[in-house]
């Protein structure tokens, strides 16, 4: 990993290297925030932002950080951009922080965050750093969107909180349609992420285990 | 400089500390008035809520402070105690209902808010209700029509009840809207409508809702907390209930005023 070139670094945590479906981090909330695709929305783009500035401000501060409290160094530039995200949530999307809750705060234990600060900012420079974090927030955010639509769709039969499926069936006069109440289960989201683990597996031949 | 030495290590991790809670102070502080005017908001909302059937709109978090302004709701609250007085000198929107409670049940010294909304000329009362739901809080609002028994609305919200089955008190409208209509007294007597599955019967000839179906505790706690919450207004309601408005503190009770019209022709009822 350590010898990836720039635009991979970027590039590679969309799909190939997916710190979800690929290094399989950050599963706690991908089961949680996306029964509906508004908040899932949010929350990639919240861990988005603070991965890439905390990988960045890691980066610059690693020549100078103790290493015997780096871990806690990390932890307190995360803990602190949490918190200010947290806080500008409840001041100008108050209803979104609300459906997101306590996973918003929960951002500071994600996997990915500690991984990518410990295995990556640590040792690269600021720039690379910056995209490896844009990349591997991304690459989150991306799989909770594609699970979040697909709960949302069947689960509540609704789009971005638009009815679409009701419309449908208004419009066809049949009045049977029951959404699938799993969808709105968290077991749903991990049937989903195993299924795209599955084709992803089955179309990298990179990724089966030998 | 040595990196690894003690004194490097403690010197780096003050100075990290003071600067981390320098901008955390002043982010916390700036943005704190735009956080508490979206709270009591969201507070208004589900007040509103409870009478959005007498409003014939949806409250929402956009429309709820033009609808709250509407309405004069800021003159048109007040605060009772258990023993049916009302209390000068307290703002009832600022009241924590949690705090009026003690496992479950209202305090004898609770100070409970009540909101009057008056729509149409006619005066709708607005009440507290919290406590405990299956996993955690459960709070919301139930409003009275002038007779202070039937009931012409109501709202709830939860911390973290089950998604899916027992957040459907606040997530499926049809549960709050069958509260509609149903009693808090029997002629006399005091009996809260209940939540009970479908097929049973209060046992006090109480006025029933169904339950959520999969929900059981969740509707079994909603209930329970409908009848303690009203416990605590319940010296009241019974106040306002036997008292003629004509007679009654006029001057105290804004709402009164312009019921005076509807309230003999509920009582003939």
């Amino acid at each position: 990993m350590a010898a990836e070139k720039k635009p991979g670094v970027f590039t590679g945590p969309l799909w190939t290297n997916n710190p979800v479906v690929v290094q399989v981090l950050g599963i706690c909330s991908a089961l949680a925030v996306t029964t509906q695709m508004k908040p899932a929305l949010v929350m990639g783009i919240s861990l988005t932002c603070v991965l890439a500035f905390a990988n960045v401000i890691i980066s610059l501060l690693r020549n100078t950080i103790p290493n015997r409290i780096r871990i806690i160094v990390q932890l307190v530039v995360v803990a602190a951009l949490v918190i200010l995200v947290n806080q500008i949530l409840k001041a100008y999307a108050f209803e979104v922080s609300k459906q997101l809750s306590v996973y918003v705060g929960l951002i500071i234990t994600n996997c990915i965050l500690m991984g990518r600060l410990e295995a990556f900012a640590l040792g690269n420079k600021p720039w690379p750093s910056l995209l490896d974090g844009l990349g591997n927030g991304l690459g989150y955010a991306i799989i909770l969107f594609v699970v979040a639509t697909f709960r949302e769709f069947f689960g509540s039969g609704t789009l971005f909180g638009i009815d679409v499926i009701a419309r449908f069936v208004n419009e066809s006069g049949y009045d049977g349609y029951q959404n699938c109440g799993i969808f709105v289960m968290p077991t749903s989201a991990l049937i989903l992420l195993g299924c795209i683990i599955w084709y992803l597996r089955s179309k990298n031949p990179d990724l089966q285990d030998k | 400089m040595n990196r690894n030495s003690n004194v490097y290590t403690v010197i780096y991790a003050t100075v990290l500390t003071v600067l981390v809670a320098i901008m955390l102070t002043v982010a916390a502080l700036g943005l704190a008035p735009q956080q508490k005017a979206n709270s009591d908001n969201e507070k208004k909302q589900q007040i509103l809520s409870s009478i959005s059937s007498v409003l014939g709109k949806d409250v929402t978090f956009e429309n709820a402070a033009d609808i709250w302004s509407e309405l004069d709701m800021d003159n048109n609250m007040c605060v009772v105690n258990t023993k049916g007085e009302e209390l000068k000198g307290i703002d009832a929107f600022e009241i924590v209902a949690k705090q009026q409670f003690k496992a479950g049940v209202v305090k004898d010294e609770a100070t409970l808010p009540l909101f009057k909304a008056i729509v149409n000329g006619k005066t709708y009362y607005i009440m507290a209700l919290y406590g405990a739901g299956l996993w955690d809080a459960v709070w919301g609002y139930l409003s009275v029509e002038s007779d202070c028994s039937t009931i012409a609305g109501a709202s709830f919200d939860h911390a973290s009840e089950t998604a899916g089955l027992g957040a459907k008190i606040k997530d499926d409208p049809s549960f709050a809207a069958s509260f509609i209509g149903k009693h808090v007294f029997q002629g006399e007597n005091f009996a809260p409508v209940q939540v009970l599955k479908q097929g049973k019967s209060a046992a006090n000839g109480a006025d029933q809702v169904d339950a959520i179906t999969g929900a059981t505790k969740t509707s079994d706690c909603v209930s329970i907390i409908i009848n303690n919450s009203l416990t605590g207004y319940k010296a009241y309601l019974l106040a306002l209930r036997n008292t003629p408005c004509e007679s009654a503190q006029a001057a105290e009770c804004a709402a009164c005023d312009s019921t005076q019209i509807v309230e003999p022709v509920n009582k003939a009822e």
